[in-house]
């Protein structure tokens, strides 16, 4: 079971490429991280995965099944599921609710489904006392972990997760990581995307690096790991406006 | 005969919440295709006098009791919305403005179609209750409007158990409020639009249905309808049925008491008052919630 990217290109506007040529492979039961600076293109990447933008050429395969050219929720379908960058919580529903629309490809068999909310609870404890409560009176920690939780309802072949960390408080951000582990030590197989470098890499087995739209290199965690210093005043030279030589 | 002060208020409540539960019917199609599609319905009130007409056509010619001939309204607008959402709606739902020129361009044609064939005489359906009445301490009740106001309540009880505790109704609840999310879900986020404009379509027929009941109506009035259903949804917001039925009973006193107090012929002038300093002083409605979204 993997993740094929092949030769994608995104475009928003015409002629202004997001994404140029990009060729991303994810390892079945591995976490693999894709790190990059603001507007790298990151989340451009994991939108045209999960069927929200529409690629201008290049393939997305899930076990050598073609993607791209399926809606959305086909490709949930296929057993892909993602957490947006972005909240996604449906605010005014339960937090049952919401974790019941997750498993929406089987809400025909209700022994089934029943019996993913307790799986889901499991890895997610903190959720039950609070499955009565509307999701919006979580806090934002929780509700990061409602979406986590709610995407894996259905329990997908891949999840993607767009940076997890966004607007949470450092302590939440930990209880965050602190479940991808566990979901890596259960064998998930995982495509992240995150501007918390130290969290992403302490999580990854593989790591590619993203920059200006183009794929600037990946590899195993540990050959890229020398090199990631060099990486960071790079992307911050960027970010100032340099241009790299 | 002149009433007492107190039963002429009561008389005149009573009167005005009779009407406001079928306001809210009629204003519950038009929530929910705003709320799930983003789209405001022009057409809406077409859709209502459409209704009325079936409802009127099936009783005179089937010899059917005007409750009966609504049940077999509801189909018949369920085809008319499945067929205007394929032709007119879907392709352009992506867009804000042109579905509304679309659906303005619907208003235009259907009350042409309607005037065509079936004249501007005023028509109205006469049941067996319509001249009968039943007085409950001092206030005398049309049967006909209790009749019409227990339908419209029944309808939006049922509409809020589909909503609330089915799994089609949350997914339109939760398509209402993030759609992207929701296909991200794998909920099949166009079908479940398409089903949403059919059921309001269906509830704008069933609505016209009990309006011919009680008025006589022509193909010109669906823009009256319309204005009360932007009314109650200015008061109630988009959010939920128990906001739309208490939006609708507002509208109901509101016109009851101004025409009472202003005249009949004033009557829709209190409409527009109220909307226009709803959204002035709050233009979320009165039960309307912030609706915050992150970017």
């Amino acid at each position: 079971m993997s993740l094929d990217v092949r030769n994608l290109t995104v475009e928003y506007q015409r002629d202004i490429e997001i994404l140029k040529n990009v060729s991303v492979h994810v390892e079945r039961n591995s976490v693999t991280a894709l790190i990059g600076p603001n507007g790298s293109g990151k989340s451009t990447l994991m939108k045209s995965i999960a069927g929200i933008l529409k690629p201008k050429r290049g393939e997305i395969l899930l076990d050598g099944v073609r993607l791209d050219g399926m809606l959305p929720e086909e490709r949930v379908g296929q057993g892909l599921s993602i957490v947006l960058q972005r909240r996604s919580i449906f605010p005014h529903l339960t937090v049952k609710e919401n974790l019941l629309l997750g498993g929406w490809r089987i809400r025909r068999d209700s022994q089934l489904l029943l019996d993913r909310l307790g799986e889901v609870l499991q890895i997610f404890p903190d959720l039950e006392p609070r499955l009565r409560d509307r999701a919006s009176s979580l806090s934002g920690g929780q509700q990061r972990m409602l979406e986590i939780a709610r995407a894996l309802m259905t329990k997908p072949k891949i999840l993607l997760l767009d940076e997890p960390s966004a607007g949470l408080s450092p302590i939440m951000v930990k209880q965050v990581y602190q479940h991808i582990d566990a979901l890596r030590k259960l064998s998930m197989t995982i495509f992240l995307v995150d501007q918390n470098i130290q969290m992403c890499f302490s999580v990854a087995d593989y790591v590619y690096v993203l920059e200006l739209g183009e794929v600037k290199g990946g590899g195993r965690k540990t050959e890229l790991a020398s090199s990631l210093s060099d990486l960071i005043k790079g992307w911050l030279y960027l970010e100032q406006g340099g241009v790299k030589g | 005969m002149l009433l007492a002060p107190e039963i002429l208020f009561g008389q005149l409540l009573v009167g005005a919440i009779l009407l406001g539960g079928i306001y809210s019917l009629v204003t519950m199609g038009l929530a929910l295709i705003f709320g799930v599609m983003r789209i405001l319905n022009i057409a809406h009130g077409e859709f209502v006098i459409f209704g009325a007409y079936t409802t009127y056509w099936i009783s005179s010619l089937l010899r059917l009791d005007p409750l009966l001939a609504i049940l077999l309204t509801i189909p018949v607008s369920a085809i008319l919305g499945f067929a205007v959402n394929t032709f007119l709606i879907r392709g352009l739902s992506k867009s804000f403005d042109a579905p509304i020129v679309s659906s303005f361009g619907l208003l235009l044609i259907m009350q042409a179609s309607m005037l065509i064939a079936w004249t501007g005489d005023p028509r109205s359906i006469v049941t067996p209750f319509t001249a009968e009445s039943v007085i409950v301490g001092p206030v005398v009740v049309p049967i006909i409007r209790l009749l019409a106001f227990t339908v419209s309540i029944i309808a939006l009880i049922l509409l809020h158990i589909i909503l609330t505790r089915t799994y089609t109704g949350r997914a339109i609840r939760a398509i209402s409020q993030d759609y992207e999310s929701a296909a991200t879900l794998g909920i099949p986020v166009q079908r479940m639009q398409t089903f949403t404009f059919i059921l309001s379509t269906c509830l704008a027929g069933a609505s016209g249905g009990l309006i011919a009941m009680l008025f006589s109506f022509q193909p010109t009035f669906g823009p009256e309808f319309l204005l009360k259903s932007f009314v109650v949804l200015a008061l109630s917001g988009v959010g939920n049925i128990p906001a739309v039925i208490a939006g609708g009973l507002i509208l109901g006193i509101g016109e009851s008491y101004g025409s009472f107090f202003l005249g009949s012929g004033l009557r829709n002038v209190v409409a527009y008052a109220m909307l226009i300093l709803l959204l002035l002083a709050r233009p979320t409605g009165l039960f309307g919630r912030r609706r915050v979204r992150e970017v």
